[in-house]
């Protein structure tokens, strides 16, 4: 009986002087890792100047871990080589290898985010395909892989009209549907040729837009009565935006 | 276990049934609200006064007893609702208003501090910068270009307005037409920095001309725009024709035939493109209280156009639309009557391309776009009414006020025949003519005949009557206001 009061005594002992004891802090382990921290883009030289043999768009690379006071240089890969649709090295945009594009793949002392461009040329097959650049971050001495999720990033582009990742944001302006003869004319008659980026007031931008639209192809199927704007397909072009709940 | 549950459901069943027994001793012998609380408080007219000066109103109260009620009056900042300001516990306000400028709502409540109970009334106030608000606006000509003499409630004149007292650059071309915009007119400004900051609820004149505008703050006469700010993409062809607002505060400017809109408190204060469609706008809209209409000189039919939703042809209860180029008419003058809730009621003069016979239309439209067939009625030959371009018809007769040179004349719809209500002196030519209503400084109200003439002396506004409801007016005073150039539109601004 004695020995069994001795043992809880013991125990709860134990359990105190356990909890006296200091943890260690737990510090951050520095391992620099990166991801993409940018959206899938889609391009097409349909919209730009038709004497442009090459564009740029961006990916945003984004550092884990303390910033450096050096520049490092991390490393991308394109990981749809095999695919079908793939774009081609060379052909369609500038060699991830090149001293050009390695220059460009460099964290810059101090940062933890640096936008890197990805020039796309104008091959002729690209009037006639769409092409898809997935690019993934790789394991080189500055940086792992970071957040498995955001690893890859995919660029579409063609020289054929791409409907726009975020059209439905452009609702009020351009109505509900999508065609590449709808997008000439958008392109043709409000100079847009950017659609990624909101502009402030949109809103009330967007109804100046979407009534001069509704006028000019108003005025275009006056003067072509025998063939209103229409798809290949022949569906006929509006700019019809009913109001629908934003949410 | 189960047996003590279906006694406690019981239990508690029974507890309902006992207090549906009980006597309630409630006191249900409700009060009417002017039983409990006598006094009545007349609605206040909206105020427009300038910041640091003297703000005086006499409430006009029924079953008043100073010594039952407690008296306040303060303000709401519309600009920030949760602002509120008291201005004075005492029965009249009489104050040095020391508000910033900006538009608020004054409240006068009567309380009954032993029942803690009380009535109110609010009504729109504008703090400005400067004493020009409430009064009379000239439009004029002068020198090539359009400037604005203004005239106080008590006759005080400021001429040159744009020149003299707002300094900006002159207005181009021939004078058209000017709105006031009490409230509800947004402006973007760019701040130092590239971020724009927009400025909600202002209160803001347009002055139209033929080739330019300026958009002004009502409350400081500073400009908030010039012409080449006031759309989002300026017209080629700048042939500005007319601009009316409904009560939603929506702004409609007619360039050049096509109909550009802005809405009352909503975007950055610029106008949209031209309304989608082949139609040529008739200057003059009507604008009723739900609705606004416009002729279209095209296809000479009327069209609702309300809130720049698109031309929607207004048509009867059996879908057919009266485009009077089906019976070979054209329209001369286009004439709103009467602005009312629901309808409104117009006069078309037209011209039969077919006989070159002249006629009135007289028809009203409603909501939903409903225009019944209009009735017809020859204008005999003989009348003056088919060859003058100044003309107006009052809201409440059946007769249409015009000009031939120097006379005001009245051609009566149901009799067709005319009357010379006033001739002008020699050389006087008449440029406007108006049904207006208001009140005045001494708070009595008017329905006046408001005509412009203009002479090589300069112009002459005459105020006439109306008197009775024939559209006979009191045609012997004089002119109350005059100025140099030549004058052909004029606005009232009421507060």
């Amino acid at each position: 009986m004695m020995m069994k009061k001795n043992l809880y005594l013991l125990f709860w002992g134990l359990v105190i002087l356990a909890s006296c004891s200091q943890d260690d802090l737990l510090t951050y382990k520095n391992d620099p890792a990166i991801y993409f921290a940018s959206k899938d883009v889609n391009y097409s030289f349909f919209y730009a100047e038709s004497t442009l043999l090459k564009a740029d768009v961006f990916v945003t690379v984004h550092a884990m871990g303390n910033p450096s006071s050096s520049d490092r240089s991390f490393s991308l890969i394109q990981s749809n080589v095999s695919d079908a649709d793939a774009a081609v090295s060379g052909i369609h945009f500038l060699p991830l290898t090149s001293q050009e594009m390695q220059k460009r793949m460099v964290m810059p002392a101090g940062q933890s985010e640096v936008e890197v461009p990805i020039t796309l040329l104008k091959d002729p097959s690209l009037d006639l395909k769409i092409v898809k650049l997935t690019l993934k971050v790789a394991t080189n001495e500055n940086f792992k892989v970071g957040v498995s999720e955001c690893d890859s990033t995919n660029i579409t582009f063609s020289s054929q009209a791409i409907k726009p990742t975020n059209w439905k944001d452009w609702y009020y302006a351009f109505g509900d549907s999508w065609g590449s003869v709808k997008m000439k004319f958008i392109i043709d008659n409000t100079g847009i040729t950017n659609f990624d980026k909101i502009p402030s007031d949109a809103l009330y931008y967007f109804l100046f837009l979407n009534t001069k639209l509704q006028q000019k192809l108003f005025e275009y199927n006056n003067a072509h009565p025998e063939a209103p704007l229409a798809e290949a397909d022949g569906t006929l072009i509006n700019f019809d935006n009913p109001y629908i709940n934003p949410s | 276990m189960k047996k003590l549950f279906n006694i406690l459901i019981m239990c508690y069943a029974l507890l309902f049934f006992v207090c549906g027994c009980y006597d309630d001793k409630g006191n249900y012998n409700y009060m009417s609200e002017n039983e409990l609380m006598p006094v009545g408080i007349s609605a206040i007219d909206s105020i427009s006064v300038k910041t640091q000066s003297a703000l005086n109103i006499t409430p006009k109260l029924t079953n008043d007893d100073t010594s039952r009620y407690t008296y306040l009056w303060y303000t709401l900042d519309k600009s920030n609702p949760y602002t509120r300001d008291t201005l004075s516990t005492q029965h009249d306000l009489s104050i040095n208003c020391n508000l910033s400028v900006g538009n608020y709502t004054l409240y006068y409540q009567v309380k009954d501090p032993r029942k803690n109970i009380y009535k109110s009334v609010n009504t729109p106030l504008t703090v400005t910068a400067t004493d020009i608000n409430a009064g009379w606006y000239v439009l004029k000509a002068k020198d090539g270009f359009t400037d604005v003499d203004y005239f106080s409630l008590s006759g005080a004149m400021k001429a040159n307005l744009l020149t003299d007292v707002v300094k900006t650059e002159k207005l181009q071309g021939t004078p058209v037409s000017m709105i006031y915009i009490p409230s509800n007119y947004n402006h973007a400004v760019t701040n130092p920095d590239g971020t724009t900051t927009i400025l909600y609820n202002q209160s803001a004149y347009h002055i139209v001309a033929n080739k330019d505008m300026v958009t002004l703050n009502a409350n400081d006469l500073t400009v908030f725009k010039r012409l080449n700010d006031e759309f989002y993409e300026t017209p080629s062809n700048i042939n500005l024709q007319g601009i009316q607002q409904d009560s939603y505060n929506t702004q409609y400017l007619i360039n050049d035939g096509h109909l550009h809109f802005q809405y009352g408190g909503q975007g950055i204060g610029k106008f949209n493109y031209q309304l989608a469609g082949g139609q040529k706008v008739y200057p003059t809209l009507i604008c009723g209280s739900y609705d606004v209409y416009s002729y279209d000189q095209n296809s000479h039919c009327i069209y609702d156009t309300k809130f720049g939703d698109g031309f929607t042809l207004c048509s009867d209860e059996n879908g057919s639309t009266t485009c009077f180029s089906d019976s070979a008419f054209v329209m001369l003058n286009f004439l709103p009557r009467v602005d009312e809730i629901y309808s409104v009621k117009c006069y078309g003069v037209l011209k039969n391309g077919l006989n070159d016979k002249y006629y009135i239309a007289d028809f009203g439209i409603s909501g939903q776009s409903y225009m019944p067939t209009p009735t017809f009625s020859e204008i005999p030959a003989t009348s003056g009414l088919v060859s003058s371009t100044v003309m107006a018809a009052p809201r409440g007769a059946s007769v249409i006020y015009y000009a031939t040179d120097n006379k005001l004349m009245m051609y009566k719809v149901a009799f067709s025949t005319d009357e010379v209500l006033k001739a002008f002196d020699i050389g006087e030519q008449v440029s406007f003519i108006k049904n207006m209503r208001g009140t005045n400084l001494d708070e009595t109200t008017f329905n006046d005949l408001v005509v412009i003439t203009n002479s090589s002396g300069g112009y002459k506004v005459y105020r006439f009557p109306l008197v009775g409801s024939a559209g006979e007016i009191n045609a012997t005073s004089s002119a109350v206001m005059t100025g140099t150039g030549a004058a052909n539109f004029i606005m009232f601004r009421q507060n």
